[in-house]
């Protein structure tokens, strides 16, 4: 089964973060007259965020960047479908020119074991430059997103710009979850018995976090290693499209 | 050539990403090519092309024909798993090493790349007595070959995958492609009838299976391992 649902467990203790939280979207949604959106991804922590914003905006634009065959888990994708189709939220489905796969045949992959100028852009061609030009078109003012204080990076930028903060280009951003831990954004999922992608019950909840499948960046750290265990299918085709990887497998 | 059961017996872990490794036809014909001195150790097409004519004269299975596609007549590994875990294999630069003495010359240590590159890969092990392969045969043949095998799967280098000693013993009948009804060996969908409960996968079905040609959609048996006596670690 490619969903989960949250067991319905109460966490009555997250009410003072949650409540703060939606008092941060309601500022934000303020400050930018409801011009916004929220990026989700199908992962957890979008997940969140998104239903905290639609329970004071419900028709808040979601924008999910689809990366391209290979680049998303099936089972993230079938959950934005699911939250599309069958519980009306508004997610709407960006698809870049180019996919995962075509821009590694025309940058190259990374194999340096950290985040490079080729991840970024990378990153810039599938992410940031679709959102981008989606923005501009619909004129918006700020955006939302489920960062988290997970690595040292995200929780020093978290420290050094807030959970609300303003971009030189007057864009607002809005991290609402940003304070939250890994087990109060399953504590929220349980309790509002949210739909999650099943890849999380198999690869453990507090571990696993959602990302392209194929990241040759951590092939020195067993990522490819890990795919061709647990994800064959992926690996051989992965392989059969790029045959020098299979010497990092 | 005669039905054969070739056993591997272990003493220390098998190395393997998957339930279908290690293959005998792949390590017979890596034994055949070893002894006449041919083995590359990054072969090209042209290289599998060059050595085909030798390893289809002195290969001692049989060559089966389906539909004009030819195989040969050996099964997939079968095994039990006793139990199975993740080690990790690691390489670092020695950052304290005291004994260096660069000189009066700065020198600089690339660790993202090239020779010193680290690493942290993880390594599954599985915990196997004996491993069974079905084939059809020339016994004195395989066991000329086998005989040198004193490691198999992944990381035999670091010990894993050692082969203590080897059996080949007549069968009755030939388990090379089904076995008690079940699929043994993976098998193009174009060649088989779809068998019970058998996944599909992107597989090299015949060796040298890095060749694109020898690549395609397979059946792949889902029997092969027995897990019953599982104990994770």
């Amino acid at each position: 089964m490619p969903l989960s649902f949250g067991n319905g467990v109460n966490a009555i203790w997250l009410t003072r973060k949650r409540d703060k939280a939606l008092a941060l979207i309601k500022k934000w949604l303020d400050l930018c007259e409801y011009r916004v959106y929220c990026s989700i991804s199908g992962g957890k922590d979008s997940l969140v965020t998104a239903h905290l914003i639609r329970q004071i905006y419900p028709e808040c634009p979601l924008l999910w960047v689809n990366q391209g065959h290979l680049a998303e888990w099936d089972d993230c994708v079938e959950l934005l479908y699911y939250l599309r189709d069958n519980l009306g939220w508004n997610v709407i489905e960006l698809c870049p020119p180019l996919g995962l796969m075509q821009l590694y045949r025309q940058l190259g992959m990374s194999f340096d074991g950290h985040f490079t100028n080729l991840d970024r852009k990378q990153c810039e061609a599938l992410l940031l430059k679709p959102l981008g030009e989606w923005a501009e078109r619909h004129g918006v003012r700020g955006y939302a997103w489920g960062l988290r204080q997970e690595s040292r990076g995200r929780k020093e930028y978290l420290r050094s710009k807030g959970l609300l903060y303003t971009k030189t280009d007057g864009i607002v951003v809005c991290s609402p979850v940003g304070y939250w831990t890994t087990e109060d954004i399953w504590h929220y999922i349980d309790w509002q018995k949210l739909p999650y992608a099943a890849i999380y019950d198999r690869e453990g909840r507090l571990t696993f976090r959602n990302g392209c499948p194929i990241d040759t960046a951590l092939s020195s750290w067993g990522r490819m290693a890990d795919l061709r265990k647990k994800y064959p299918h992926i690996y051989h085709e992965f392989v059969a499209l790029f045959p020098e990887v299979a010497n990092y497998g | 050539m005669n039905n054969l059961h070739v056993i591997a017996h272990l003493s220390t872990p098998l190395v393997a990403f998957d339930d279908w490794s290690p293959s005998l036809d792949a390590l017979l014909e890596f034994q055949i090519l070893d002894r006449l001195g041919l083995v590359s150790p990054n072969p090209t097409i042209a290289d599998a092309e060059r050595v085909a004519p030798i390893v289809q004269r002195e290969m001692p299975l049989e060559r089966r024909d389906i539909d004009g596609e030819w195989y040969w007549a050996v099964s997939s590994p079968h095994y039990v798993l006793l139990g199975e875990r993740t080690q990790r294999y690691r390489k670092r630069w020695d950052y304290h090493d005291r004994h260096l003495r660069w000189g009066k010359m700065r020198q600089s240590v690339d660790t993202q790349a090239g020779h010193y590159k680290s690493y942290d890969l993880p390594r599954y092990e599985r915990l196997i007595r004996t491993i069974h392969w079905f084939c059809v045969g020339h016994r004195e043949a395989i066991l000329h070959l086998v005989e040198g095998v004193t490691h198999i799967g992944k990381k035999r280098a670091q010990g894993c995958g050692q082969v203590v000693r080897w059996e080949i013993e007549p069968l009755e009948q030939d388990w090379h492609l089904w076995r008690a009804g079940h699929l043994a060996r993976p098998m193009p969908i174009h060649l088989i009838p779809p068998p019970n409960g058998a996944s599909i996968l992107n597989w090299g079905w015949k060796p040298p299976t890095f060749l694109p040609e020898n690549k395609t959609l397979c059946y792949m048996p889902t029997e092969n391992v027995c897990r019953s006596h599982l104990v994770m670690a």
